[in-house]
């Protein structure tokens, strides 16, 4: 339906430490889903595990750290080479 | 591990639990601006996006009223996190 | 952007959003910005990788991605201004003549000075509370579809849908499309929310619909590993251990939408609840005007309803911007307006479309309630459209009288759409003039067999793939079936296939005999298999054998 795909150049983003692989116009959410990440952060609370939700920037599920900064959207910001991701929030 | 059902979390921002939520109620919370100084619920990174809802049918539940005559709170700016750094440079 | 003051600027670049600019802008409109907190444009409407039903007006056939590029393109010949990655975070001199937008980016704020705004802001997927309902994994449908559509990542391998309105049945078919497994749409009412032939698309592919039941909890260590469904009575309780064990990697929720009013709300526009339109709504005028002078509103934020009704409503508030910074007369903004608002009541029909007409005209009425007096220039063009349609050449139209096993030889169509919903694919798709919808367009499709060729074009260009052509005359023991086809792999000429009933259990093995696509079918590809005669009634769907060794 949408035609050919995997022509885009490829980016590499960095996940605490680990290189990821993804496609320049993906959002960071959906690189990181596509390579089978799914914790984002972990709640405040309760420590919980959580990841996207509504992939439209309204939920803050899937906020992590950019770059240094926290509470980053990472469903509506597209990829860039070299950037540096980290999954916000203490585990249990 | 949350057990049962009313450790399910209503709010997911601040994660205030559905018992929480009830007892505020019980303790006289009539809308979501009184349930929100009690317990927190709505005033997380997502300012109650994901959870006014939610909590408005707790309350129409509880105090028998329906969820129109319920209302919403008023959003106040910024409607989106912003860092404090950022006033100092204007466009 | 410091020092202009722009003629409009529109908060989203969602359908509502685009068609206003580009309304606005062809009636007159110099310094026109439209501003999206995401990096995408185009909100919803390029996950829609559908057919729209509808009319010609309303892009029926034509798949919604597509008529998002146009739109884009459009958007940039007209020179309007697209802004990306900047959240508006509040809004201020509401109530004056140039309104005061403060723009959020990365590390900057920004002011925008605007005539008029456009808050075409969307909105948001509605959550329910069960245990683990946090769990990554656990998303709206709409997040499932920005996954695949957008950046073609799958949500998942194995996954459940909550919700059979058309929105969960709809991505249901799209994830089938994307090589997911979907392993149940679960319902809490007893009957299916959405078109009957949404519904049939993907049982005819396996997909159970399990009606009155619901999700009782998702579990998962990290994220969701499975989803535990459980059956509701006719008060909607929990069946006592009626719990049914799914596996599922993700679990997509269906469950509604609520309009994203926080800006409304917060530039103190009045709003009002209406659970038709999917709760807090703010009043608007039927020329999409708020209860603040200078601040109209388009699309799902004034109402949950569809693209189609988006276009048509950021369209009226573009013309409404153009004639009250004086680019075009009154009364030519009443004629175009008039004929939208017709045009809303045609897709606002039937059992599907009437209450969501009643709310609206509720809202309008309500809004001038609240104006009043106040508004003793503004022409009230309203009360002389006539909202209810003419009274139609319905003739009592139940199911079509068409047997699947009259004598007649040669191929022909068979039309499986029951219900009156508004659309009119088939008929102006039709080039022998054998379909007749007629007006209003909720009409049932009926069938001049004498008219009928059997040329199968009407099976590619029907949205909800509720057309078949069938020839029991093929041979002495064989029939044929041509059904549309929208998965990968393509069919084979030659090749042996499965062939699947209306609920996709097996009903015979059949072969492919004919394969044809046009790019007019665009993407919809007509296959005609031959089966047993007796199966002829049955057939609706094909499994594709793996190629051996692969």
């Amino acid at each position: 339906m949408l035609g050919r795909f995997g022509d885009q150049n490829k980016v590499t983003i960095h996940l605490d430490g680990k290189e990821i692989e993804a496609y320049d116009g993906d959002s960071v959410a959906a690189a990181l889903w596509g390579s089978d990440v799914k914790v984002f952060n972990h709640s405040l609370r309760f420590r919980e595990p959580r990841g996207p939700a509504c992939m439209i920037g309204l939920c803050n599920c899937c906020d992590m750290i950019v770059d240094g900064i926290p509470n980053v959207r990472t469903c509506i910001i597209p990829v860039r080479n070299g950037m540096k991701l980290s999954v916000q929030g203490k585990t249990k | 591990m949350n057990e049962g059902e009313c450790q399910v979390v209503i709010c997911r921002c601040e994660e205030v639990t559905e018992e929480e939520i009830r007892e505020a109620i019980r303790k006289g919370a009539r809308t979501f601006s009184e349930i929100k100084k009690i317990t927190r619920a709505g005033m997380g990174i997502c300012q109650g996006k994901s959870c006014q809802r939610l909590v408005n049918r707790i309350l129409a539940e509880m105090t028998g009223r329906s969820v129109e005559q319920l209302g919403f709170d008023t959003p106040r700016p910024p409607l989106r996190p912003i860092k404090l750094a950022v006033f100092k440079g204007t466009d | 952007m410091i020092g202009r003051i722009y003629d409009m600027t529109v908060v989203g670049s969602g359908p509502a959003g685009l068609t206003a600019a580009i309304e606005s802008s062809r009636l007159g409109c110099k310094r026109v910005a439209v501003i999206d907190e995401n990096f995408v444009t185009g909100g919803q409407l390029f996950k829609q990788i559908h057919k729209f039903f509808g009319s010609k007006d309303h892009y029926a056939g034509i798949r919604g991605f597509r008529i998002g590029e146009l739109l884009l393109k459009e958007v940039s010949d007209l020179g309007v201004e697209t802004v990306t990655n900047a959240a508006i975070i509040g809004m201020f001199d509401a109530q004056a003549d140039i309104k005061r937008l403060v723009t959020a980016g990365a590390d900057r704020v920004g002011e925008i000075l605007s005539k008029k705004v456009l808050v075409a802001s969307g909105a948001m997927e509605n959550t329910v509370s069960f245990p683990g309902w946090t769990l990554p994994g656990v998303m709206g449908v709409g997040a499932a579809q920005t996954m695949m559509n957008i950046y073609r990542v799958r949500p998942g391998q194995r996954v459940l849908v909550l919700g059979a309105g058309n929105v969960g049945l709809i991505v249901a078919y799209q994830m089938l499309q994307a090589g997911i497994e979907v392993v149940g749409v679960v319902e809490a009412m007893s009957r299916i929310g959405g078109y009957q032939v949404h519904a049939d698309k993907i049982r005819r592919m396996g997909v159970p619909i399990l009606l009155s039941h619901t999700v009782k909890e998702a579990i998962g260590k990290e994220y969701v590993e499975k989803v535990v469904v459980v059956e509701l009575d006719e008060n909607q309780k929990e069946v006592p251990r009626s719990e049914k064990p799914f596996d599922a990697d993700a679990l997509c929720l269906a469950v509604g939408l609520t309009p994203n009013t926080e800006l409304t709300r917060l530039a103190g526009c009045k709003h009002i609840f209406n659970r038709e339109l999917g709760g807090l709504v703010p009043l608007h005028s039927e020329r999409m005007e708020t209860t603040i002078d200078g601040i109209y509103v388009a699309g799902d934020v004034a109402g949950i309803e569809e693209a189609s009704v988006a276009i048509d409503e950021g369209r009226l508030a573009g013309t409404s911007v153009a004639e009250d910074l004086g680019m075009i007369s009154s009364e030519s903004a009443a004629k175009t307006s008039k004929e939208r608002w017709i045009r809303l009541c045609e897709l606002r029909s039937e059992s599907f479309g009437e209450p969501r007409k009643r709310a609206k005209i509720s809202i309008v009425e309500e809004y001038w309630k609240v104006k009043g007096n106040q508004m003793g220039s503004k022409k009230r063009w309203f009360t002389e459209i006539n909202t209810e349609r003419a009274p139609s050449a319905k003739a009592s139209r139940n199911a079509p009288s068409i047997k699947s096993n009259d004598n007649r030889k040669g191929p022909r169509a068979i039309i499986e759409c029951y219900q009156e919903i508004p659309c009119n694919a088939c008929e102006t798709g039709c080039n022998f003039g054998a379909i007749k919808v007629g007006f209003p367009m909720t009409n049932l499709p009926d069938l001049d067999l004498d008219r009928c060729k059997g040329c199968g074009i009407c099976v590619a260009k029907c949205p909800g793939l509720a057309i078949f052509v069938v020839d029991t005359s093929y041979s002495e023991k064989e029939a044929t079936v041509s059904l549309p086809y929208e998965m990968l792999p393509v069919p084979e000429v030659g090749q042996e296939v499965e062939v699947l009933g209306k609920l996709g259990g097996f009903v015979c093995k059949g072969k492919v005999i004919r394969v044809v696509h046009t790019k007019d079918f665009d993407e919809t590809r007509v296959v005609t298999i031959s089966v047993p005669k007796e199966c002829a009634t049955e057939a609706r769907f094909i499994r594709v054998a793996k190629r051996s060794g692969k």
